[in-house]
């Protein structure tokens, strides 16, 4: 009787733990992104300001910055490291209306740094990170970002 | 007579507008407001009133008090002078997590994502050297005529609650600094530069107060209690 028990729990403990694990990753899959880097033609200024234009001449908008370097100023370290969150209130419309939880993604983050006297922008294929979703409208959005940002970048590299 | 009381009722103004300056970045840190709202709608209203305090003090004649808070606020200011050498000296030997000042300022003027410039700076080290003298403020009337070793004292615990706050745990570096590199490059920085703020802070009140003797806040309130005594009718 006990060791009957002690059966229907066990069972009872993996389903639990089993619902609970698919359960989260309803609307999110694990992907396993690599992230594209381009060295620019220019230095590292010439590149934040080309990067700023080239996002408009996408049809798309700086919505935030992190100028990471001079943050970390504050700590005492010097570097050129700075990152952009791009995107414009159409696109977001369409992602956030299809998913709700599209704000992990969106707005797309690109990176400019410098490193031994090279500069580098980076970033997440958006398509990559979008797929993750189940959506199909989220994940046209993010090849249709994969094509704003490989545009920028054809600007930029060298 | 009623005078002791008014005084008194200053005094208790003066401290609780003091107090408020030290407590709004741990109050930013802890997630309640925004350093850059609480300056607006707390600090400069706060600042803006001890002055007025200073000249309304010394409108009603009560020179002594008024010269009591103005040397506290000076001494104050002195005594972060120390603090701050050794605070520099901390953080370019990478003792420290971070610069403080330029911290406060990034949050004041609400540019973190930006990092600091020059009037984040300016306005970062004003708010910091205005803790220092809101801190002189808070020493004067209150322990006033005590002997200098109480301003050590008076700058370690004030280094300690710092240390044990959300103003330090929010950098990363857990209570006292414990986590940041060896565990006693934080709290050895911070302790001595609290010392040396203690004894600056002594020595510059006794300098300033010209061996005035001023009142602290108890004998204040033992003069305002007698003269209540003495106006009592007699049945």
């Amino acid at each position: 009787m006990k060791n009957r028990n002690f059966k229907l729990s066990a069972i009872l403990f993996m389903a639990i733990l089993l619902t609970g694990l698919t359960g989260f990753s309803e609307g999110v899959q694990a992907q396993n992104p690599k992230p594209v880097t381009i060295e620019s033609s220019r230095d590292f200024d010439g590149t934040v300001d080309a990067i700023k234009k080239a996002v408009s001449n996408g049809d798309m908008m700086v919505l935030s910055e992190l100028n990471q370097g001079q943050i970390l100023s504050m700590t005492g370290l010097q570097l050129n490291a700075h990152s952009f969150f791009i995107g414009n209130p159409t696109v977001g419309k369409k992602a956030f209306s299809s998913d709700p939880s599209a704000g992990l993604v969106i707005p797309v983050r690109v990176n400019v740094y410098e490193k031994n006297g090279q500069t580098f922008v980076t970033y997440f294929k958006p398509s990559d990170l979008f797929s993750a979703y189940k959506s199909q409208q989220v994940k046209k959005i993010g090849k249709k970002m994969d094509g704003v940002l490989k545009m920028m970048m054809q600007k930029i590299s060298k | 007579m009623r005078h002791e009381k008014i005084k008194l009722v200053l005094v208790l103004i003066t401290l609780l507008l003091a107090g408020i300056s030290p407590n709004l970045y741990p109050i930013a840190q802890a997630g309640i407001a925004k350093l850059s709202f609480l300056a607006v709608s707390f600090l400069i209203p706060s600042v803006a009133l001890i002055l007025l305090l200073i000249f309304i003090t010394r409108a009603l004649k009560y020179t002594s008090l008024s010269k009591q808070i103005l040397v506290g606020l000076i001494a104050g200011l002195l005594a972060t002078v120390g603090l701050e050498v050794i605070r520099e000296i901390g953080f370019r030997s990478g003792a420290m997590p971070g610069d403080m000042p330029k911290l406060l300022g990034v949050l004041l003027l609400d540019r973190f994502a930006h990092g600091p410039n020059f009037w984040s700076n300016v306005s970062g080290w004003a708010y910091h050297f205005w803790n220092g003298a809101a801190f002189g403020i808070i020493f004067s009337l209150v322990f006033a005529h005590a002997q200098r070793w109480v301003a050590v004292v008076y700058g370690i615990i004030i280094g300690i609650v710092f240390m044990i706050g959300p103003a330090t745990t929010t950098l990363g570096i857990g209570v006292f600094g414990l986590e940041f590199k060896d565990g006693y490059q934080f709290l050895t920085t911070v302790t001595l530069a609290h010392i040396v703020f203690g004894i600056v802070l002594g020595w510059s009140f006794d300098k300033l107060s010209k061996h005035e003797s001023y009142p602290n806040i108890l004998r204040r309130l033992k003069n305002a209690m007698t003269v209540s005594k003495r106006n009592e009718p007699l049945n």
